[in-house]
């Protein structure tokens, strides 16, 4: 779910650059908005609408009949002086065609996208890069089956992935930030919405599926320094052709790993009428309670599902960036018995690449003030409408 | 009581007033018409790049290139080894014959960087397999089209799988890669390029740090597109012209708030007796001055638009012609006007409130900017912009010269002989140094620039006169049809009335790199003699244009390898005209023979007795050539150099015309303001003649200044524009040659401006700001 938005602003990117104009503005596709969003024009595309069984490892795969899919991995980390670190990267993979445009390894008809971003903590930086290729085999692609790899460019997330992940992930900005990440599976995936099918809105759904709990360690590059880590990680798979409603301003979404085992997802749809959409959901994990089981969802035990009326989201403080578009970094997340705070570790954690977000390290905080876990959050679509940071 | 006093004053000087604004609104015309000539030339240099490939910075050649070379180079820059590179793209770049149509095929990896943001929606029309096609191309093409783009006729752009599809080519195949590397001057070069139009050329090209793999050759847009480049220092030359002719009008704009302000100045001066604070006179001061530069800036705007349209029309008969007033041009014009009227204006009023202190600051900076002028004369490395900086500094020392030439000469002036009327007349151009000395400064800039480019452009055409007369050796030369040429140069049978037949074949091919045109002929003496070589050209060597010579950093000596044959180069020889940097070898050598398959006889001359009978009888029997008699080709030769400069003489007369306004508005604000002297003669009895005698004495007086200054400042911008620009921009020697006809010309030019100026007696039939002082 989390990466919807961006993909939507990305897509809106490539698919708004006039096709009048020289192709020096790269108009990729027919591609736009309302495309993604369910318009006829997405004919040919394979669309989310009917429960589906999951096929593992080859859903870990791309899905390139579907237009869009990406591969989320957020994660909260530590380094051994107990100073705390967030990483964030995306794999976002855009379908230009249905079905690649000719024969030969220029034709693929698949577009790919990476963001790569370190929080440090103690030292209150946020560091970021992208990368941007079409499908290729020698530049960026998926592929799966008993060794997962994904590529762009020199970015790579591969490895084992038989019966569980086993992944090893290398991206690096140089001269400016890397990581190298050992990244191991150490919880059941998890099928969001209804057993996988993640409604969004009237005729717009995905498939989705998560693994909220990651072992991770490795090393940091931060400039001159390599820092040591270990800590939690949260993978997201999610892939659509029609995702969104039109009416859809932006949304907030959260991923939470608390302390007592438990893991939350939760997302607010914000509508352009200020409302709160109807297809707010979220899901709460209880680990303690799972069955030992590969694959859970809604239904199983220490699974539940959360319908709008099952949790209040309310901003309490906001964070004026450069740009001064006002972020809300700290919120009341009210579930049927219990209360949590969620605050940024750090304000600035504002993506400012292609597309810009805020995607950043919270801590979670029980009413007396106590941290129990910790997470990601993301907002997207607060920005003014007519004052785009592309300057659009 | 102010607001009244100055609208009484304005009304009674209404020939001045008229004056003021016409003098300003003529320095805003000059400024906006070389604007938008230089816009629209720039423009159209522009439109030489398919728009797809003007972003990119660099190209990076080999031979034999593929995309595993250029994945390898990929993966490089991504793991650090090239820091400066933000971009890099395979290109695909090959022209082919398509449905009977000849068709440049660019592709580019279209994903190859994030999508540019912010344009609107697609149309339905899009297709990821289409293709985008400049104008000549519409409708003459089957392939789904996505849109139309401004390009070269004949050019086709698509995504590298579609141009590859296209053009047949395994997918491995590349032409070469494009780059944008990063350059800290970037974001000033578009700024001064949006103010100054072609003035980016100007400025000293960095050459990129890059440690590249052995056998890559990287190479900036101006040497993979030569012709664009060659316009665009003509260009900048234009541009740099217009740049004086912008300082010129700025020194008008001045001279007129300086006029207004003594014009003024009597009524200041009773108006503070009478209480009113000097500060509320000056804002006062300010807005009408203020409000005249406002509307001289909105005449200006449209006088210039419609003289760019001339000019242009002038220049580029036949073609259509597009004018847009943007946003940048309102801001120069309307921003001279005002900025330079009202700075200059609350200067001159602080300066007429109390006497400024002598100080040595101008002196030593303008040493200071000398001796950084002469280091660009000698440092090739300073560009073009070294060049014309160091015009611009001997411009401000000579207009520093202009007060202490004019005390000097006051002192000499008790000397002159000849009627007392006279002597009153010459006396008046010396007496009051500080009221003329913006005005001379400007006429005197005008009769330099005048001077320094005729000077150039004489010597210019006369190297190029002599050029012609080396080449021009044969009678007849013929041309066209490609079958044609090849069965007249095939032909064995002796052609009557033809001496002597000399078949040149050429090629295009690129050289490090660099894209150059390669010509191969017999080069016996009589042909090496056309290039001033002054013997056969062996089998092993080769001849050299400057250009090629420049751009390839070889001199006479020096080893070049061509299509892998190492060729001795033996000489070079100018090539004012080429659009590319060119070679010559013999067609006996091994490079002739390696090259065999690309070669195309490009034309064939012949020396004869009697070419009109030649002429016949080739034109009868080979229907399909063009023949031109060697009389026609200087004729056709001449004319089009003197079409190319056609724009450079009308910028100097505007430079001249402002000059003489400026001038004029001193004069006869010099005279409002010494109404008593003129009354006196008037009541001794002197007349009309005779005071257009003491007028033409002024005007003399003032001209003979301006020529002492302009003259050798003239003959310094004329060996700058030869020896330094022309050689940076072009790659073309000229020896600078004093002809007494350039130099006499701008002078009279420049005298009958200032006479002008001088006899013209608007302001006479006006009565002063408010009677004497």
């Amino acid at each position: 779910m989390n990466a919807k938005l961006i993909v939507i602003l990305w897509a809106l990117m490539i698919a708004g650059c006039q096709p009048d104009a020289p192709p020096a503005s790269f108009a990729v596709s027919g591609l736009r908005l309302n495309n993604i969003l369910g318009e006829p024009e997405d004919s040919g595309f394979a669309r989310a609408e009917q429960p589906r069984d999951f096929i593992f490892p080859e859903d870990h795969g791309p899905h390139s009949r579907y237009r869009s899919e990406w591969w989320y991995l957020t994660a909260v980390l530590e380094d051994e002086s107990g100073n705390e670190y967030g990483v964030h990267y995306t794999l976002f993979r855009q379908a230009l065609a249905p079905d690649p445009t000719g024969e030969g390894p220029w034709h693929t008809a698949q577009a790919y996208m990476g963001h790569l971003a370190v929080t440090d903590v103690s030292t209150g930086q946020h560091l970021e890069a992208e990368r941007f290729s079409r499908g290729h085999p020698e530049l960026a692609g998926v592929s799966t089956g008993n060794h997962f790899r994904a590529l762009i460019e020199d970015w790579t997330l591969a490895g084992p992935a038989d019966s569980h992940l086993d992944l090893a992930l290398t991206a690096e900005e140089p001269g400016h930030f890397g990581v190298e990440l050992q990244i191991r599976q150490a919880g059941p995936i998890l099928l969001q919405g209804s057993r996988g099918l993640s409604a969004k809105g009237p005729n717009a759904a995905s498939y989705y599926y998560s693994i909220p709990r990651m072992q991770l360690g490795g090393t940091l590059k931060l400039g001159n320094r390599t820092v040591k880590v270990k800590g939690l990680g949260w993978l997201d798979r999610e892939w659509s052709t029609s995702v969104l409603s039109e009416s859809l301003a932006g949304w907030d979404w959260f991923s939470l790993q608390l302390k007592d085992q438990r893991s939350i997802m939760a997302f607010r749809l914000r509508r352009h009428d200020g409302e709160r959409d109807n297809y707010d959901h979220g899901l709460l994990v209880d680990h303690k309670r799972l069955a030992d089981q590969a694959i859970v969802g809604k239904g199983d035990r220490g699974v539940d599902l959360l319908e709008p009326e099952d949790f209040i989201l309310i901003p309490n403080r906001f964070y004026r960036d450069t740009q001064g578009t006002d972020w809300p970094v700290s919120w009341t997340l009210t579930l049927a018995d219990e209360q949590l705070t969620i605050n940024a570790l750090l304000d600035q954690q504002t993506v400012e690449l292609s597309i810009s977000y805020w995607e950043g390290l919270v801590e979670v905080l029980d009413p007396d003030g106590n941290r129990i876990g910790l997470g990601y959050m993301e907002l997207t679509g607060y920005e003014r409408e007519d004052k785009g940071r592309d300057g659009s | 009581m102010i607001a009244l006093a100055l609208l009484r004053f304005l009304a009674r000087t209404p020939w001045s007033t008229a004056m003021a604004l016409l003098g300003m609104a003529l320095g805003v015309t000059s400024i906006v018409s070389v604007h938008l000539v230089s816009a629209s030339i720039s423009k159209r240099l522009d439109g030489q790049v398919p728009s797809t490939l003007a972003e990119y910075s660099h190209y990076l050649h080999r031979d034999k290139l593929d995309t595993a070379d250029y994945f390898n180079l990929r993966r490089l820059w991504r793991a650090g080894a090239f820091p400066d590179i933000r971009q890099l793209s395979p290109l695909v770049d090959e022209t082919t014959q398509m449905e009977g149509h000849s068709v440049r095929v660019l592709g580019a990896d279209l994903l190859a960087r994030p999508p540019s943001t912010g344009t609107t929606k697609t149309t339905k029309q899009f297709s990821w397999n289409g293709v985008w096609i400049d104008e000549s191309l519409k409708e003459q093409l089957s392939l789904p089209i996505n849109g139309i783009i401004e390009a070269p006729k004949g050019t086709l752009l698509a995504d590298i799988s579609t141009a590859h599809d296209l053009l047949g080519w395994p997918a491995n195949q590349l032409s070469y890669l494009g780059l944008v590397l990063t350059d800290d001057f970037a974001g000033t070069i578009e700024t001064a390029e949006k103010l100054l139009p072609g003035f980016g050329a100007g400025f000293p090209a960095t050459k990129p740090r890059l440690d590249l793999p052995p056998d890559w050759q990287l190479i900036n847009t101006a040497e993979q597109y030569p012709a664009r480049a060659f316009g665009k220092s003509i260009l900048f030359n234009i541009s740099a012209l217009g740049m004086l002719a912008l300082l010129v009008a700025w020194l008008l704009i001045y001279q007129v708030a300086i006029s207004w302000l003594r014009r003024l100045w009597p009524v200041f001066d009773r108006l503070h007796v009478l209480g009113v604070e000097w500060q509320q006179l000056r804002a006062y001061f300010l807005f009408s001055i203020g409000l005249v530069a406002t509307f001289a800036a909105v005449l200006g705007l449209i006088a210039g638009w419609w003289l760019a349209r001339w000019l242009l029309a002038a220049a580029v008969p036949g073609q259509e012609i597009s004018l847009k007033l943007d946003s940048w041009v309102i801001l120069k014009a309307v921003g001279s006007a005002l900025a330079v009227c009202l700075i200059g204006g609350a200067w001159a009023f602080h300066r007429s409130q109390r006497q400024t202190r002598r100080s040595h600051l101008p002196l030593i900076m303008t040493s200071l900017l000398l001796a950084t002028a002469t280091w660009c004369v000698f440092q090739p490395q300073s560009g073009l912009a070294g060049g014309f900086f160091a015009i611009a500094v001997l411009s401000l020392a000579a207009s520093q010269t202009i007060v202490p030439l004019i005390s000097q000469l006051k002192r000499w002036a008790s000397m002159i002989g000849g009627s007392y009327l006279l002597r009153i007349g010459v006396r008046e151009a010396l007496w009051h140094p500080r009221e003329l000395s913006v005005a001379i400064a400007g006429l005197a800039l005008a009769i330099a620039t005048s001077t320094g480019v005729a000077l150039m452009v004489d010597s210019f055409r006369a190297d190029f006169s002599q050029m012609l007369d080396h080449r021009l050796k044969y009678d007849v030369i013929a041309e066209g049809d490609a079958v044609a040429l090849r069965e007249l140069a095939s032909n064995e049978q002796p052609i009557t009335h033809a001496d002597r037949q000399q078949v040149y074949r050429q090629t295009d091919l690129r050289v490090n790199g660099l894209s150059m045109a390669l010509n191969s002929t017999r080069v016996d003496a009589i042909e090496a003699s056309r290039y001033s070589f002054s013997r056969s050209l062996g089998i092993g060597e080769i001849l050299l244009s400057e250009q090629a010579g420049k751009v390839l950093q070889r001199s006479i000596g020096d080893d070049l390898t061509v299509s892998g044959q190492v060729m001795t180069i033996s000489g070079q020889f100018s090539a004012f005209g080429d659009l590319k940097p060119r070679l010559i070898v013999d067609e006996r050598s091994p490079l002739a023979a390696a090259l065999a398959s690309e070669l195309e006889i490009g034309s064939i001359a012949f020396i004869s007795d009697q070419p009109e009978i030649l002429v016949a009888a080739l034109r009868k029997q080979y229907p399909g050539l063009e023949l031109r008699l060697q009389s026609e080709i200087r004729r056709v030769a001449l004319e089009t150099f003197d079409q190319t400069f056609a724009i450079t003489t009308v910028l100097i007369t505007i430079a001249l015309l402002v000059a003489t306004i400026s001038v004029y508005i001193a004069v006869t604000t010099m005279r409002l303001n010494r109404q008593t002297g003129k009354q006196l003669l008037n009541t001794l009895g002197v007349n009309r003649s005779e005071q257009l005698v003491m007028n033409m004495a002024l005007g003399t007086g003032l001209g003979l200044v301006a020529i002492i200054i302009a003259l050798p400042l003239g003959i310094m911008f004329g060996w700058i524009l030869c020896n330094v620009i022309n050689p940076r921009a072009f790659g073309w020697t000229i020896e600078l040659q004093l002809s007494a006809e350039a130099l006499l010309r701008s002078c009279a030019w420049g005298m009958l401006a200032a006479i002008a100026a001088g006899i013209l007696q608007g302001g006479g039939r006006e009565e002063g700001a408010f009677g004497e002082r």
